[in-house]
């Protein structure tokens, strides 16, 4: 039946063994493993090592923000549009009291945290044609982004750049020139991660963060 | 200075330890840039799907672990060839109809049970089953067993994806055979290397400690991705 001598260790070995392999199993989790993998850290050494701060970075995330009042009477739409482009402009100091003031125009807005030496993608599936407002800022930091498009069904890892450069912020407008998905790539090269708020509004679906 | 003898064996060894401290070979994640592929293909891809398949087993420790223990004491070439098939056959049958049904499993839970064949099997090599309930369990079964297990974990990596439905199983049979290729290359190391081993006494005498070793890996492994379950849960 089976073709394998294994050697059949002694009760004492076998108990040993395995209580040996439980113990280094548990020390390797609780000192290692969680406080790097999930920032649990019951016995602080995970926190003496730095490893917390890992668990606390390596994921990119986005998150969704509740938009107050998405649905707007088409003519203060149209009132407001001017004035979203307008506080746009002027919103490179303090983002947040100029999010706050724009977060009702926007259909969309979203938190996306950028990991500390890496780079994300966050896109939109546009048809020909569809619109595309944005705005978006960081927390601070200056991020390299670029802003662009790729046809749908295209192999040849063709894209079309709109945007290319390293800032806190960026707003604008896009008409898409073809459909297929249109977003940002953004690289965060500093040593901690960045957020981003994006504000969208126009025709389009989200695909999210890539 | 390092004896010239023992150069070659440092260049030798020198691509692996940079492999081992390459960010990409942490088990089951994808890295940014296959995910990116990922997400963004939409038709057949067969040589990319090969590769991904090929490296994750290559880098995919838990399931080195496993074959490192199912192969511990084989000796002979023909026993080798049957238990990888038995695993093969398992993980190939769960990975095709996972993927093809859209079997949604959790994959902690999956991993978590990967973890535990790992324990199963180094604690199997220490005859533990049969100092212990005084039986050998069917080693063949359950390496086939275990095997379906693997080829679950695998397919919750490719559904992470939302593959297009069109061609699917020709995305999915790419990456199958990626996966097969990737255990070869892996296994002839794993092989070489142990065969070195055989052929030293301290194979021997280090072979409770390597097993003991083996379930404290599948042990870390069972209790880092049942924590993962707990607190998504």
């Amino acid at each position: 039946m089976n073709d394998i001598n294994t050697p059949v260790q002694s009760l004492k070995s076998l108990i040993i063994a395995t209580a040996f392999a439980a113990l280094l199993a548990s020390i390797i989790l609780i000192s290692a493993v969680l406080p790097a993998e999930y920032g649990i850290d019951p016995t602080g050494l995970g926190k003496m090592m730095g490893l917390t701060a890992l668990s606390a970075q390596t994921k990119a995330m986005s998150q969704p923000l509740a938009i107050t009042c998405p649905v707007l009477p088409l003519q203060t739409a149209e009132v407001s549009d001017q004035n979203q482009k307008q506080t746009a402009n002027q919103a490179t100091g303090s983002t947040e009291t100029a999010q706050k003031a724009q977060l009702p125009q926007w259909q969309d807005s979203v938190k996306i945290m950028v990991p500390a030496g890496e780079g994300l993608e966050y896109k939109f599936h546009l048809a020909k044609g569809a619109s595309l407002e944005y705005s978006w800022a960081t927390d601070g930091a200056k991020l390299y982004f670029d802003f662009h498009g790729e046809p749908q069904g295209d192999k040849t890892g063709y894209f079309k750049s709109f945007k290319e450069s390293t800032d806190n912020q960026a707003s604008g407008a896009l008409t898409a020139p073809f459909e297929g998905p249109h977003g940002w790539y953004w690289e965060n090269k500093t040593r901690f991660p960045v957020t981003i708020i994006l504000n969208t509004k126009g025709s389009y679906r989200i695909l999210g963060l890539m | 200075m390092t004896p010239a003898i023992q150069r070659p064996a440092w260049l030798i060894g020198l691509p692996f330890f940079l492999l081992l401290l390459s960010p990409s070979v942490f088990a089951h994640g994808v890295d940014a840039n296959t995910e990116r592929f990922l997400l963004a293909n939409q038709g057949v891809a067969v040589g990319p799907f090969l590769y991904i398949g090929a490296k994750h087993m290559v880098t995919g420790y838990d399931h080195l672990l496993f074959l490192i223990g199912v192969i511990f004491f084989l000796f002979r070439t023909r026993d080798v060839l049957v238990y990888v098939s038995l695993f093969t056959l398992g993980h190939s049958l769960t990975l095709l109809f996972g993927v093809l049904n859209n079997m949604a499993v959790n994959p902690f839970l999956i991993d978590a049970i990967i973890g535990l064949s790992i324990v199963y099997k180094g604690f199997d090599n220490l005859g533990g089953f049969r100092r212990l309930f005084g039986f050998q369990p069917n080693t063949k079964i359950a390496v086939m067993v275990f095997g379906l297990f693997h080829g679950f974990g695998l397919a919750t990596k490719l559904q992470d994806f939302s593959l297009p439905q069109a061609a699917l199983w020709k995305n999915l049979l790419a990456f199958n055979v990626g996966v097969e290729i990737g255990q070869f290359v892996a296994l002839l190391f794993i092989l070489i290397a142990l065969d070195f081993w055989r052929r030293h006494r301290s194979f021997y005498s280090f072979s409770t400690a390597t097993n003991t070793l083996l379930m404290t890996g599948g042990l870390t492994l069972f209790g880092y991705q049942l924590t993962g379950y707990l607190i998504n849960a």
